[in-house]
């Protein structure tokens, strides 16, 4: 089977999965009981009549399919909607809310992958030595912390009692530049990425790091790493082309992680007081905010989706084996 | 003695009351969807579970039968949970077990409020919102058999013809002594029939500090932090040379177009932009803002005078025009959120150089402070252009608001903070150059923030211990003030024994709410004698209202002479 | 073993089949103490499961009581004592007894959860792996969407949907985390199913069932179980995760909920009595499933050893 046509299936099964997905998300919202007006109900700021009114006005006293075309055609269209409790184009709410999650999880990740692999690549050459089964031991420990839990002594260590860093928030709403450095562009921003950065990667660097140290263990008696030393490469050379080899699986696990990261950020979220794409997905759904929740639950799955037909279709590309299976 | 715990809990909380076959049919779905991953026996537990809590709650208690398990339902916040902890044990003595089920506030407000769902009891909270000073809001909103409907807030179904006829006649007398006649009287009858239990009103604390800022005013209600009353923040003055507060707050506003929203966080930090017409002093008497004065001419007739010389911010001149136009446009495009405007008027003349008389549908006493303090001036040159093609103008975007109130927006960060800036040509100037409200949604980092020095003031409900900690501190100084919202618990009173009026008089008697406070909120707060208004405003307050004596063995008394026994295992027995 | 008739021999056959079942047991457990950390876990986990299981027991106070010292007063936020060993909560409960009843919770949500994951889990990934085809597809669509849905959010909808409870936080783990382990079983039986004891069972007429179950299951069986020990890891702390963000089961005293309770009453930095135990206790927990899961990998993939 050629390469090409192997994509092509892949993509379609990716297609298939992501519709699902729309589907499953528009009727898995629409179950849970009240609607974005009843909150106001409650507190008695609209009267039952406007709310009838209200409820005509943004089409939710139609079927459960009537929504669902409406949805689906605006869709094709390329509409998102408008937003429930924010009266905006759904990309207007989520946009911001994107670009601050990036902020703070495309580090995070990166971070990540890289100290698991570097730290993986040591761990694994010198297996077998004291120094590695204690290492494995260490590196599970942070790994173990609840991250709220870790993010809070953090908060509590540098926050609080040393004053190096912001209790939270993404930037200053009131910020005085004092001294020179203060001045520097991003400043405010680096300042309060520290410790969430700090915290996610302690909590996600062990993945990546124990499944490279395992491959590298595995690559390392390898045919042709036995040849490698043989013909006395450099111990650096010799790293070198374990971890090229080694790499692959990390590259699988780090579609996977993105998807980690994004579904487990509302905590870090949430100590650091950061506004992001994962506290919006809670209050989305908690002010019953459809449009945005089913765009956002479905961006997120639609990204860690498309990282796995990406990692699948290089997997094929580098491995022609793999498109036969 | 314990709430329902382990095993018990499998029981989903939205099955009580009469189900909606096509909410329980969909519940089922999704649990046969779920299935369908291979959780059979769980999900089919489920459903039974559903099923059972169903038919449990609304198995009536026949006479001489033993009083069933009472459901509760309340919402998910820790003092809740510790509320109901606290009236299991306390109610226990009188052979009353208690099932507590929990729900985030949506799902409350879904099913009690919008589907009337209440099982046997819930409990509830609501915060000093400025309309709710008016009397009417605690009383015929509550407790009126007309808001006995879904989606009204007389949730508990209470009925009483004579309790109607008081709270109908306190909403049209305009008479200021003659309302207060009527409004303690409604309340006597009220706590007769005692269809909810008024447990408390839960003073708010905030903290500022005082090394940085003076003049801050603490209102009823509304604490020294709170948008709800825009006096709060006028007198606030800097003592150093940055003259803007930044001050922390748990909610974010969704719009800054004031047609668009109806909640209370979000319309009145709108209604710092956009001058009310009237607001309420320190002292919660109504005073204009954006007006000069008003005249009530008759019962369905006030003539409003706006104040002479006002600017909208853009610079414009606002004259009686924009008076008349705000009230036109509202009627024509009759917004969701302005319910209240166009349920209580009727028209909007012009009828003098800078007067305009309003024609109310029907005498309504509370008008002037809940309507005309809830309405706002709003630029005729703005809101006529707004795009034609969107389905309503409050769906306007409305990014540069023009007002004329005392401040101006200066910039909105969705979810970081909201800037504002004084406006110094409103005939009363802020004293400062301008606020910041952040918004942080965790207690723990506020009070971090101002312990630290990152924010100014502390503008949520603190707790008392709390408090005191932070009044610790030097630089920082803690603001108690009282308030009108208040804590329940409702009865739902379809539903035996709820239904007796002699058991809820013993509920009163077992419940000892000082103790209670005491526990929950530090002591922090005004013990309610049973009425809903707080003892705090006091004309409205009826001596004749004496509370009702914590005592077990006066809740043991009420419920004998009613008729009720308790059987070989201590549970109450119903009266036959 | 057919005939019922003496009993003797029965006995001691039965008696020796105990013993060879100890002796595996033994065994299995061996593994574990092979390195420090192992051993260590072990003794983690086993404390934990007897504070469990005799928790009835062993808690000083009921742990949602409210304690008053001698005038009458709420005994709030107060620091270790005599008394409270591990001091008060904000509302006056005794943190110690809350600890040791939280074992429980602990216990509950692992292994029920670890059951659900590794049931699904084990079932998807064996049929997809052998069957192949169409019905690979359709389970791998499907695993593919429970990788795209954040698992957090996911859990706020469904305790929207059905309320918070424990019971409810099971299901929506057990939901979502079986994707991983799906995955993996699959991958094993792919590479299963062309070796020679599969391919002659077919010969032999056996059906597919009894070649999924009985021939091929019991070759993933250790990766099974391995999975299943992290899972517990795991669902522990999406339990602890889900609590400390307000949606837990109100009535149960679960570590996450401790911490939520004190993070919401703005003490968690004052009160380390109520923060340090269960922040411990859960890393503790989580750690020592981590170790003594390390040593069985070795045995699953022996080229680690």
């Amino acid at each position: 089977m050629g390469f090409l046509s192997y994509a092509g299936r892949r993509a379609a099964h990716t297609a298939v999965t992501l519709i699902l997905l729309l589907v499953f998300m528009f009727v898995l919202f629409r179950l849970i009981p009240g609607d974005p007006t009843t909150l106001l109900l409650g507190t008695g700021e609209l009267t039952l009549e406007a709310q009838q009114r209200l409820r005509a006005q943004w089409g939710l006293d139609q079927s459960m399919l009537e929504q669902f075309v409406a949805y689906c055609r605006n869709l094709l269209s390329g509409e998102l909607g408008l937003s429930f409790y924010y009266r905006r184009p759904v990309t207007e709410v989520i946009a911001p809310m994107l670009v601050n999650t990036l902020i703070l999880m495309v580090p995070v990740v990166v971070f990540a992958i890289g100290a698991g692999i570097a730290i993986g690549t040591w761990l694994g050459w010198r297996r077998g030595e004291r120094v590695e089964e204690l290492g494995a031991v260490l590196v599970l420990i942070p790994r173990a912390l609840p991250v709220f839990w870790t993010g809070i002594v953090f908060l509590s260590l540098f926050a609080y009692k040393l004053q190096w860093f912001p209790i939270g928030g993404i930037r200053e709403a009131f910020f005085y530049p004092e001294a020179w450095y203060q001045f520097l562009p991003y400043y405010d921003v680096l300042r309060h990425l520290v410790l969430p950065i700090a915290t996610g990667v302690l909590a996600s660097m062990a993945d990546p790091l124990m499944i490279m140290r395992t491959s590298l263990i595995e690559v390392r008696d390898e045919e042709f790493m036995v040849l490698a030393r043989a013909r006395g490469l450099t111990t650096r050379s010799l790293q070198r082309l374990a971890r090229r080899s080694a790499f692959l699986p990390v590259l699988t696990y780090s579609a996977i992680m993105v998807g980690f990261a994004f579904g487990g950020q509302v905590l870090l979220e949430v100590v650091f007081t950061w506004p992001g794409m994962g506290r919006l997905m809670v209050n989305s759904v908690t002010q019953r905010d459809y449009p945005v929740a089913q765009a956002a639950f479905f961006l997120m799955a639609a990204v860690v989706v498309m990282l796995n037909l990406l990692v699948d279709l290089l997997y094929g590309w580098l491995d022609p084996r793999i498109r036969h299976e | 003695m314990y709430t329902s715990r382990g095993k018990d809990a499998v029981v989903d909380p939205d099955g009580y009351g009469e189900p909606s076959p096509e909410l329980a049919a969909s519940r089922r779905q999704v649990l046969a969807f779920l299935g369908a991953f291979g959780l059979t026996a769980p999900t089919a537990s489920l459903i039974a579970a559903i099923d059972a809590g169903i038919s449990r709650a609304s198995a009536q208690a026949a006479a001489g039968q033993p009083v069933p398990r009472l459901s509760v339902y309340t919402p998910n916040w820790p003092d809740m949970v510790e509320l109901w902890r606290q009236l299991s044990r306390d109610w226990a003595p009188l052979g009353i077990d208690l099932d507590v089920q929990q729900g985030t506030l949506d799902t409350f407000v879904s099913q009690i409020v919008a589907e009337q769902k209440l099982p046997h009891l819930g409990s509830m909270s609501w915060g000093g919102a400025p309309d709710r000073l008016d009397p009417d809001y605690f009383i015929s909103e509550m407790f009126h058999s007309r808001r006995a409907i879904k989606g009204g807030l007389n949730f508990g179904l209470y009925k009483s013809e004579t309790f109607d006829k008081a709270a109908d006649a306190q909403r049209q007398a305009m008479d200021p002594a003659e309302r207060q006649k009527l409004v303690r009287q409604a309340q006597e009858l009220m706590v007769e029939d005692s269809p909810s239990l008024i447990l408390y009103h839960r003073d708010i604390i905030h903290a500022y500090n005082k090394k940085r800022f003076k003049g801050v005013k603490p209102i009823l209600g509304n604490g020294i932090g709170f948008p709800y009353m825009p006096l709060a923040y006028m007198d606030i003055e800097a003592l150093i040379p940055r003259k803007v507060l930044r001050l922390t707050s748990i909610y974010d506003i969704a719009s800054l177009n004031p047609f668009q929203t109806p909640e209370i966080y979000n319309s009145t930090t709108l209604r710092l932009i956009y001058a009310t017409f009237v607001t309420r002093d320190e002292k919660a008497e109504v005073m204009p803002w954006a007006l000069h004065s008003w005249n009530v001419v008759d019962k369905t007739t006030v003539d409003i005078v706006l104040r002479p010389n006002t600017k909208f911010h853009d610079g414009k001149p606002a004259t009686v025009e924009d008076v008349k136009f705000t009230f036109d446009f509202i009627l024509k495009h009759k917004f969701p959120a302005m319910g209240r405007i166009t349920d209580a008027v009727e028209s909007a003349e012009i009828s003098g150089d800078n007067t305009v008389r309003l024609k109310l549908k029907q005498p309504s006493a509370p008008f002037v402070a809940n309507v005309l303090g809830y309405a706002f001036l709003a630029p005729k040159h703005i809101w006529e252009n707004t795009p034609a093609n969107l389905a309503t103008p409050a769906d306007w975007p409305n990014d540069k608001p023009v007002g004329s109130g005392p401040w101006k927006l200066v910039e909105w960060r969705k979810g970081e903070y909201i800037q504002f800036a004084a406006n110094k040509d409103f005939y009363m100037p802020p004293k400062l150059d301008g606020f910041i409200a952040a918004v942080v949604p965790q207690m723990e980092s506020m009070v971090g923030m101002l312990e630290r020095g990152d924010s100014d003031m502390l503008a949520w409900n603190l707790d008392m211990t709390l408090g005191a900690r932070i009044s610790q501190n030097p630089d920082l100084e803690v603001v108690r003030t009282p308030t009108h919202g208040q804590h329940e618990v409702r009865l739902n009173l379809t539903m035996p024994p709820c239904n007796n009026r002699a058991f809820r008089h013993a509920l009163q008697h077992a419940t000892d709410r000082k103790k209670i406070l005491d526990i929950i909120f530090s002591g922090a707060g005004v013990v309610s004698r049973g009425a809903p208004i707080t003892p705090a405003l006091e004309a409205w307050t009826s001596p004749n209202i004496k509370g009702f004596e914590p005592s077990i063995d006066k809740a043991k008394a009420v419920l004998s002479s009613a008729g009720f026994t308790w059987n070989a295992q201590g549970k109450l027995v119903m009266p036959s | 073993m057919s005939d019922a008739s003496s009993t003797l021999p029965r006995t001691s056959s039965f008696d020796l089949r105990i013993r060879a079942q100890a002796r595996r047991a033994y065994d299995f457990i061996r593994i574990a103490f092979e390195s420090w950390s192992g051993a260590f876990g072990m003794m983690v986990l086993f404390l934990i499961v007897v504070v469990a299981v005799i928790s009835p027991w062993i808690v000083p106070y009921d742990p949602i009581a409210n304690h008053f010292d001698a005038a009458g007063q709420l005994k709030r936020l107060e620091p270790p004592s005599t008394t409270h060993w591990l001091g008060t909560t904000y509302y006056g409960l005794d943190v110690l007894s809350q600890m040791i009843d939280g074992t429980r919770i602990v216990l509950v949500v692992g292994i029920t959860c670890a059951f659900f994951i590794a049931i699904i889990g084990t079932n998807v990934g064996l049929i997809a792996g052998y069957y192949g085809g169409r019905i690979d597809a359709a389970l791998m669509r499907i695993t593919g969407l429970a990788f795209g849905i954040p698992f957090i959010p996911f859990a706020v909808v469904l305790v929207a949907l059905l309320g918070p409870s424990l019971w409810n936080m099971i299901l929506t783990i057990s939901l979502l985390m079986w994707r991983t382990t799906a995955r993996v079983i699959r991958s094993q039986v792919l590479s299963l199913r062309e070796r020679g004891f599969v391919k002659a069972a077919k010969i032999a007429g056996a059906s597919d069932l009894r070649i999924i179950y009985v021939h091929i299951f019991p070759n993933v069986l250790p990766m099974t179980l391995l999975y299943v020990a992290f899972d517990i890891a795991w669902a522990v702390l999406a339990e602890a995760s889900i609590s400390f963000l307000g949606f837990g089961d109100p009535n149960q005293v679960s570590w996450g909920q401790m911490l939520y309770l004190a993070y919401v009453s703005g003490s968690i930095r004052q009160a380390w009595w109520w923060t340090i135990p269960p922040g411990l206790g859960l890393s503790l927990f989580v750690i020592s499933v981590f170790l003594v899961g390390r040593q069985y990998e070795k045995l699953a993939s022996p080229r680690l050893r």
